[in-house]
């Protein structure tokens, strides 16, 4: 059967000992037609599913059908494996996802920052400890179903900007990159469905998986009312002055740049504060601005009040050398997952502090605090750090 | 590809062919179902009952309702654990078991422990992975029912002295009925011990036994747990009363004529398969130790044809896939449905640390195992070690 697929994955049907590549299958779409495509090309392919970490208790017990690692998953990808005369192999690595993932993630949520975690589980467990396992497997390459591209030795941007995951892997190891390989992320997603179609991959109409994959019902705030008790303490809602507005219901329940939820007495209370005696007017709406975990306080502004043009990141990852050579230049940074980049100055990259700060040319809304502030140039991805 | 090399007996044993067409003529010819009053029905049930009689024969049991067949061993195991605590009219009944037991027994015990009061010592063992009688004798209460130790253990082959425990019990328990105790029941797990050790159950002392036909080359999906006469087991599935109203359902006629025959080859082999595994036992273990870094867990004393070894600093994983992707079966520790690879829980019970146990591969052998593939095996580990240690 002659090869289709040339322009995504070249043929090493010619190659006498063809290279061995690990593929992270999930049973789902993506990762399945990864799996294919190489198989088909002619590689020496090997699966792997990986067993992250879930919640377990009374509390989840209705929804553990509804994570990736239960056992029909399993035996779901385990069909596709059959199917493609591939060996697939079942990895347990919820310990190291706890302990590098899960409790960063409550950590930083109780440190009043908004975190990563599928970054942190691409640096530590996806793209991380599999490439341990990967070399130890005897491949030379580690593949996955990421929306991303393969580009000048690097990584890029996917074609598909929609699917584009470029976002989640600013921080692994610039030495592991050479040996990974994305395939998809110059297709659509409709088009890899058209090629497991075409391949017969029982899993071409499986629903796509979303959110954070060991957030339950999709429920964040549920799971940090279980994980971040002390986060659930009702305490004051203050404006940028420190006046007390009212109360809030524990910090769990907000997010930077949230409206709803405040309550007209909040927005009353400011009125009087800032527009003297003004019946009559509407009040203004308030969002969070910021948190103050320490004194358990919400501050709350005004919308306009949450545009910034600066901003620091720390624990910065390079993955372009070329990145330290463009300290006053014009870059693309995106601050948060699905968001547009907005062009910025770089302007200081201390390698010391391990530390860089960037000026937007039109302000920006909202900046987070714990989320990733993303650095690419035309495409390219550069490198990244955690916002301060 | 070349059939694998299969060095995993202790998971399960391929079929021998012979009860296979046990089997299959069977099926053929006894379609009937063994409760039905008329010929057909009749024809089955004698076929069972002939089985039966064998499995009996085979256990050294009195009498053939000591035999009732389950869907395995691990059944077995939870018909013994529940159906005891939920024949005994204590109110916080004392069971004892040892932390090296098979899954079946261990995760079955905090089952129980969901729903009813009862109390669970486990005893540990020494690296060698042996049970102190002496210790076990100690833990012994007023409330004690049950005690539970397996004959030989499935990831170490570590064979524990269930005649010992058995007399111990049997004079300890006269002493109880005078002063008014609950006998103490003596329960065996002994899947892994049928095809080399003697099995009788007058032998071992034992009141309740658990063993599975696809160890001994028999069929999957059918065991036999042995259950004293005259002792209360409550059933676990109702509906029907058969196997003596100790496990409802259709009988699995094939299954029990397939296990009948596995065992009645085995009591027959027994001893060449034993001189046969133990000479590879040998040529392994004598090739495993001379691995740097390779620490061969398994003693003289253990089971012939279990081989459990750490290499040192080596993830057991990484060794498991570089052998199976050249052809070569073998294990971490027992089986799990997901098929993670996990550490063996009985190394680490063993008082093994865990970066040791998660370097452990178990090797197993059996009837059809050739010298050849045991060579083959060692002529190919040093070079996947070496790799993995650079």
């Amino acid at each position: 059967m002659n090869y289709q697929y040339e322009h995504i994955v070249p043929s090493v049907h010619h190659v006498k000992t063809p290279p061995r590549v690990l593929v992270a299958m999930s049973g789902g779409v993506d990762s399945s037609t990864v799996a294919y495509l190489f198989k088909s090309a002619g590689y020496d392919v090997i699966g792997v599913f990986i067993k992250m970490w879930y919640p377990e208790g009374e509390e989840w017990t209705n929804t553990r059908d509804n994570l990736c690692c239960d056992i029909s998953t399993i035996l779901g990808v385990k069909q596709v494996a059959s199917q493609l005369d591939i060996p697939l192999y079942v990895i347990d690595m919820a310990q190291e996802f706890k302990e590098r993932v899960v409790d960063n993630y409550i950590e930083e949520y109780e440190q009043g920052r908004t975190p990563n975690p599928c970054s942190k589980c691409n640096k530590f467990i996806k793209l991380g400890f599999l490439w341990e396992k990967a070399q130890q497997y005897g491949a030379q390459y580690l593949a996955t179903g990421h929306y991303v591209t393969n580009s000048n030795g690097g990584i890029a941007r996917a074609t598909d900007t929609k699917k584009d995951q470029t976002y989640f892997l600013w921080e692994i190891e610039a030495q592991v990159v050479p040996h990974l390989l994305f395939p998809l992320g110059t297709l659509t997603k409709p088009e890899v469905r058209e090629i497991a179609k075409a391949a017969n991959l029982p899993v071409f109409d499986k629903e796509e998986s979303q959110g954070t994959c060991f957030i339950v019902e999709k429920n964040n705030k549920k799971f940090l009312q279980v994980y971040a008790k002390r986060l659930t303490v009702p305490g004051e809602v203050v404006d940028e002055k420190g006046n007390v507005l009212g109360e809030h219901r524990g910090l769990v329940f907000y997010t930077i740049g949230q409206r709803e939820g405040l309550g007209d007495e909040v927005a009353g209370k400011y009125m009087k504060n800032h527009k003297g005696d003004t019946a009559g007017t509407d009040a203004p709406k308030l969002y969070v601005k910021s948190i103050n975990v320490e004194r358990n306080q919400l501050i709350v502004a005004e919308n306009n009040e949450l545009f910034e043009t600066h901003l620091t990141a720390k624990e910065i990852n390079i993955l372009d050398q070329r990145l330290t050579s463009l300290i006053g230049s014009e870059l693309d940074v995106q601050i948060r997952g699905g968001h547009k980049p907005d062009r910025a100055r770089l302007t200081k990259l201390d390698l010391n502090t391990s530390t860089f700060t960037v000026e937007f040319l039109d302000s920006v809304r909202a900046i987070t605090p714990g989320q990733s502030a993303v650095l690419f140039c035309d495409g390219q991805l550069l490198g990244g750090g955690i916002i301060v | 590809m070349k059939p694998p090399i299969y060095l995993d007996y202790a998971a399960t044993t391929p079929m021998d062919p012979r009860v296979i067409s046990a089997m299959t003529d069977v099926m053929e010819g006894y379609y009937g179902n063994p409760s039905s009053v008329h010929a057909v029905g009749r024809a089955a049930r004698e076929q069972i009952e002939e089985a039966r009689r064998e499995v009996a024969g085979f256990f050294g049991a009195k009498d053939s309702s000591e035999i009732v067949f389950t869907s395995g061993a691990t059944e077995s195991n939870n018909l013994v654990l529940r159906g005891v605590v939920q024949s005994s009219k204590i109110k916080k009944p004392h069971i004892i078991t040892t932390s090296i037991e098979h899954k079946a027994i261990l995760e079955t015990l905090d089952d129980i422990a969901l729903t009813r009061e009862i109390e669970v010592t486990l005893m540990q063992c020494d690296q060698s992975g042996h049970i102190d009688i002496e210790r076990l004798k100690n833990e012994i209460r007023h409330n004690t029912i049950l005690i539970s130790v397996m004959f030989v253990n499935n990831e170490t082959g570590s064979v524990q002295d269930i005649r010992g425990i058995g007399k111990m019990l049997e004079k300890l328990n006269e002493g109880r009925e005078r002063a008014g105790f609950p006998k103490v029941l003596f329960h065996t797990d002994a899947v892994q011990a049928v095809q080399y050790y003697d099995c009788r159950v007058a032998h071992l002392h034992v009141d309740l036994l658990s063993a599975s036909a696809h160890k001994v080359y028999g069929p999957k999906g059918i065991g036999v747990l042995y259950i004293k006469k005259r002792l209360a087991l409550h059933p676990m599935i109702t509906g029907g009363g058969q196997e003596f109203e100790k496990r409802a359902g259709t009988e699995n006629i094939s299954g029990i004529i397939g296990f009948a025959q596995a065992l009645q080859i085995l009591a027959k082999k027994k001893d060449t398969d034993r001189e046969h595994v133990l000479e590879l036992k040998k040529v392994l273990t004598k090739g495993l130790s001379s691995i740097k870094g390779a620490q061969v867990v398994s003693t003289d004393h253990g089971a012939p044809h279990i081989v459990s070894c750490i290499f040192k600093d080596i993830p057991g994983d990484a060794l498991l896939v570089n052998l199976d992707l050249v052809g070569i079966s073998a294990s971490t520790g027992s089986a799990c449905t997901s098929g993670s690879i996990q550490p063996s829980h009985v190394l680490l019970a063993c008082g093994f640390p865990e970066d040791e146990a998660k370097s452990a591969l178990r090797f197993s052998l059996g009837r059809w195992t050739k010298k050849s593939e045991v060579e083959k095996l060692l002529s190919v580990l040093p070079g996947i070690i070496e790799k993995l240690s650079t």
